[in-house]
């Protein structure tokens, strides 16, 4: 059930990053982030109480919630505005693969905090990774 | 390369970047709440209430003076395939290794090169070059490795 899951997630994200795409360019970044941000907190809100109801939130700890406050800061604050300011100037193929190096800097900050080793796998994936930004961004843009 | 193309690869990979330093906080955050999915509605009303914020006070010269309903259609489809890909991820990672579920997620660079050319029409669709294409598969093999290789 999991790998479905997982690649039903894929599925939304590629959806995400096309109809990004079609909004952005119409309606301007700042606007199109507000409308998306308010969208999918109503969403998740309304499927929080239909799924788990009121009490797994008030039973949470005050850091739980506040670790949770930060990691949207970044994820969608940060994140969905800075995918819609690209989605603005690229395709949405150029947005998905950029985002797609997430692991990549992911490997770099444990390797900054966690002091974590690079083993020949890492190095390969990089170098690849380098490889497949490098056509992309040096590609014919449309 | 013109400025305005370098500034799109720029902000692509701010969000990557964005996207991999907000785990940190999540599983700290599992700790005090856990519940991925109030996790999540947690994350996405502290951003929409401080984004509303700053929308409100900013300098409005650059807002459009009309909102295309069909344009506010998409957006609000964009952020309701996003929050729920995010919830599909982390119910994937109640019962699934991390690393086979990130490195399925990232398998949506695939699915955009192949729904991308089906749903956008006239001036944004893209063109599709060999070049593009091996590009999205080197970073998603590129992806897996690490992955892998941070697991192994």
């Amino acid at each position: 059930m999991g790998i479905l899951y997982s690649i039903g997630a894929a599925i939304l994200f590629a959806i995400s990053h096309i109809a990004v795409r079609q909004g952005v360019s119409r309606l301007g970044v700042q606007t199109g982030t507000a409308i998306m941000l308010l969208a999918g907190a109503t969403t998740t809100v309304l499927i929080a109480l239909l799924v788990e109801g009121v009490q797994a939130l008030l039973a949470a700890t005050l850091s739980g919630v506040l670790f949770f406050a930060l990691a949207g800061v970044f994820h969608f604050l940060g994140g969905w505005g800075f995918q819609n300011a690209s989605a603005s100037r690229l395709g949405p193929t150029r947005v998905s693969a950029m985002t797609s190096l997430t692991p990549l800097f992911a490997a770099f900050l444990a390797f900054i905090s966690l002091h974590q080793t690079v083993n020949l796998l890492v190095v390969i994936g990089i170098i690849l990774m380098t490889a497949g930004v490098y056509a992309i961004t040096t590609g014919d843009v449309s | 390369m013109k400025g305005e193309q370098i500034k799109g690869y720029l902000y692509g990979t701010l969000t990557a970047l964005c996207w991999a330093i907000s785990p940190i906080f999540i599983r700290r955050g599992l700790e005090g709440l856990p519940s991925s999915i109030w996790g999540t509605a947690v994350g996405l009303v502290v951003a929409a209430g401080l984004y509303g914020l700053w929308f409100l006070l900013r300098d409005r010269s650059d807002a459009p003076v009309l909102i295309s309903r069909r344009a506010a259609t998409w957006q609000i489809l964009g952020g309701l395939a996003s929050g729920l890909g995010i919830l599909f991820r982390n119910l994937a990672l109640d019962t699934t290794q991390v690393a086979i579920v990130i490195a399925l997620a990232q398998g949506s660079a695939l699915f955009t090169l192949l729904f991308g050319p089906l749903l956008l029409a006239g001036a944004l669709r893209e063109r599709i070059t060999p070049r593009i294409v091996f590009g999205v598969f080197a970073i998603l093999a590129g992806s897996g490795l690490i992955i892998l290789g941070r697991t192994a």
